[in-house]
């Protein structure tokens, strides 16, 4: 992988503190040199001074005679201590030990020269009595060859601290650019579709911030894939087991068909067989049925309205009345069920039916099944109870899923699709709420179901 | 010919296969869970078991243990290999998918229950004599020759007797082609068979759909 980024900050921060600490460097040798320069110029001022006081008081004791003898012993004794001397008088050169080619400055300057690859400082003064014109030149070559010493051990230090940086600077935008690199690799993965994997968030500083950021994102997109799974699957479950409950009443069907139109058999036997064949088909038909409802249901809004619950139970309970007369079941609504709920009222119907449905069937001889409701804090409950067979709690476990069968032989005897609590179930969803049952082995069911009394849409 | 028990806890088909067992000759029992088979099985010892893999009560994998030497058919709706598998593994006669044709059931009871010679090798009506094992017909004490497919097609017939078989079928059944062939092939070898058998009232031709051994 390129590292643009990386390189780009790590290169500007390099020319960045190279230029400046070039830059100081520079800057720092020029004033040191400049600073050494003037102070040496006013050691020289002062040195001139020093000697002109000792010439003139020299000149003065020792009479205008000696003039040039004086000059002389000047010139020498200072030529030894590197500073030269030349004596002017009435504008006329009389002695000189300065080299050829310095340039003799103006009265009363101070100028700092070179001549033959040797530096000098040269200051021309003239006596009190203004008889000599006395010019003084000082070797301060030393000062330049300093100054390029220090420049030479400058420039090492600053190749040195340069390439230390250069090494130091690299390995710790590497040490700062860890965490974003990883985070990388990280959002790589999940982009192959790994979404197992998540991003260290230690260092509490903004890349943490952001690996927090980014595992949430994670999480949330693993989330939703989960869902969208766990949806898939139970799709599939559904047309897997729809594809093997479609197989019996086929099967059925084909087999009958095949034996009424092939065996040498009665009419009696003719009747029944075909008796058989309808049954079957009427059981796909309800299948089929109950399946496009369901899908209606989840895809469709409901109307919520105020729905008076006695007249509702009291609805589904008459409709079963006369057929219990035979199977000797009772079937009542509880007393003290009025009120009212916000429901659609056909779905509600639709709901108690299938529950009702079930009570029946799980009831002996001699069961009742009761109709009732509660109501408390805002919420009631409506519910459907048998005295029937009752279930186990690893029934009550599956007896929401599509075509689960509590007695399987029992229920399809008994026309039943097995599809009627999870018709029931989605009715419940649209309406907020969810079935719920109590039940023992034995002892009898009860199914429930929650709903509010205000009045709401709710979109599904 | 056989005491057959049907364990099947869907009513209709439990109901579907002892009719046809019980058309072929045999006589049959149903069961509709597996504790009331087993009740049955060692009551009654039957001679041959049609069980169903998904059962309430005891499951079919459970009930074949308790089968002992009684020969046993899975009959399921799960086609998954590994049932299969498991079925044979625990000592199934045969395996058969839902949704079977009856024919082939009958002829996987059929093969079966020769196989452990619990089915007659020797089957007579009228004046003919059948012997399934020496490949051999005759009639009046008369040995009568028919050709290997003749013969086939006679065995086939009277496996199947009392239920009608189409021209397809018995193409598929006896000459193992499983395409729609010249059917005139099946017409020409039941003629042969009524010729040399005097088998003209017991072959009845049915309109639009083929054959029935009747008997």
């Amino acid at each position: 992988m390129k590292r643009k980024f990386f390189e780009k900050t790590y290169l500007l921060t390099l020319i960045l503190f190279l230029v400046f600490l070039n830059v100081s460097i520079v800057a720092l040798c020029i004033f040191t040199f400049n600073s050494n320069l003037s102070a040496t110029e006013d050691s020289c001022i002062a040195e001139n001074y020093a000697i002109m006081q000792a010439f003139e008081n020299d000149a003065i004791g020792l009479g205008s005679e000696s003039g040039v003898l004086l000059q002389i012993s000047y010139g020498d004794f200072y030529a030894e201590k590197g500073i030269y001397l030349r004596f002017e008088e009435k504008g006329q050169e009389t002695f000189s030990s300065i080299p050829a080619g310095v340039t003799i400055p103006a009265v009363n300057t101070v100028e700092s020269t070179k001549a033959d690859d040797t530096y000098y400082t040269v200051i021309t003064r003239v006596t009190k009595d203004g008889r000599y014109t006395v010019t003084y030149a000082k070797d301060i070559s030393y000062l330049y060859s300093e100054f390029r010493g220090m420049a030479i051990a400058f420039i090492a230090l600053s190749v040195l601290a340069s390439l230390s940086l250069a090494i130091l600077l690299y390995f710790i935008l590497l040490k700062l650019y860890a965490p974003l690199s990883k985070l990388r690799a990280v959002a790589g993965n999940i982009a192959d579709g790994d979404f197992s994997t998540r991003a260290d968030e230690s260092g509490g500083d903004e890349l943490s911030v952001l690996a927090k950021d980014f595992n949430r994102m994670a999480d949330k997109i693993n989330m939703q894939m989960n869902e969208l799974k766990a949806v898939a699957t139970q799709r599939q479950r559904m047309l897997d087991d729809l594809a093997h409950e479609m197989r019996t009443p086929l099967t059925v069907i084909h087999g009958y068909a095949e034996y009424i139109a092939g065996a040498n058999i009665s009419r009696e036997e003719q009747i029944d067989a075909s008796g058989s064949i309808m049954q079957e088909a009427m059981r796909l038909k309800s299948i089929s049925e109950i399946l496009l409802d369901d899908a209606f249901i989840r895809e469709g809004k409901i109307s919520f309205e105020r729905i008076d619950t006695g007249e509702l139970l009291n609805g589904v309970a008459k409709r079963y009345t006369v057929q219990l007369k035979d199977k000797n079941i009772e079937i009542y609504v509880s007393p003290d069920a009025g009120g009212a709920v916000s429901g659609d009222k056909i779905l509600l119907e639709l709901l108690l039916s299938n529950l009702t449905d079930n009570a029946i069937k799980a009831c002996k001889n001699g069961g009742t099944v009761e109709l009732g409701a509660l109501y408390e804090d805002g919420v009631s409950i409506i519910y459907v109870r048998d005295n029937g067979i009752g279930m186990t709690d690893e029934e009550l476990k599956h007896i929401k899923e599509p075509f689960y069968r509590a007695d399987k032989s029992r229920s399809r005897r008994n026309g039943g699709t097995g599809l009627g609590l999870s018709l029931c179930e989605t009715i419940a969803k649209a309406h907020g709420t969810e079935l719920s049952f109590s039940s023992k082995k034995g002892e009898g069911t009860i199914a429930y179901v929650r709903l509010g009394k205000s009045y709401k849409t709710i979109t599904n | 010919m056989a005491n057959i028990l049907v364990v099947e806890d869907e009513f209709d088909i439990n109901r579907l296969i002892c009719k046809n067992l019980t058309l072929t000759g045999h006589k049959c029992k149903s069961a509709y869970d597996g504790i009331e088979a087993l009740k049955i099985i060692n009551d009654e010892k039957p001679e041959l078991i049609i069980l169903d893999v998904m059962l309430p009560g005891l499951t079919g994998f459970e009930l074949i243990e308790y089968a002992g030497n009684i020969p046993v058919i899975f009959v399921t709706a799960r086609a998954g290999l590994e049932d299969k598998l498991k079925g044979l593994k625990l000592g199934a006669d045969d395996y058969i998918v839902k949704p079977f044709e009856m024919q082939e059931l009958l002829a996987r009871v059929s093969t079966v229950l020769r196989r452990v010679k619990r089915e007659n090798t020797v089957f007579s009506f009228d004046d003919i004599t059948i012997d399934f094992d020496k490949r051999f017909v005759c009639r009046d004490g008369v040995e009568i020759k028919l050709t290997p497919k003749e013969y086939d097609l006679l065995e086939t017939l009277i496996l199947n007797r009392n239920i009608a078989l189409t021209r397809d079928r018995l193409l598929n059944l006896v000459w193992n082609i499983d395409f729609d062939g010249d059917t005139r092939t099946v017409d020409i070898h039941i003629q042969q068979l009524r010729k040399k058998l005097g088998l003209k009232n017991r072959i009845v031709s049915l309109y639009k759909i083929g054959y029935r051994f009747e008997l």
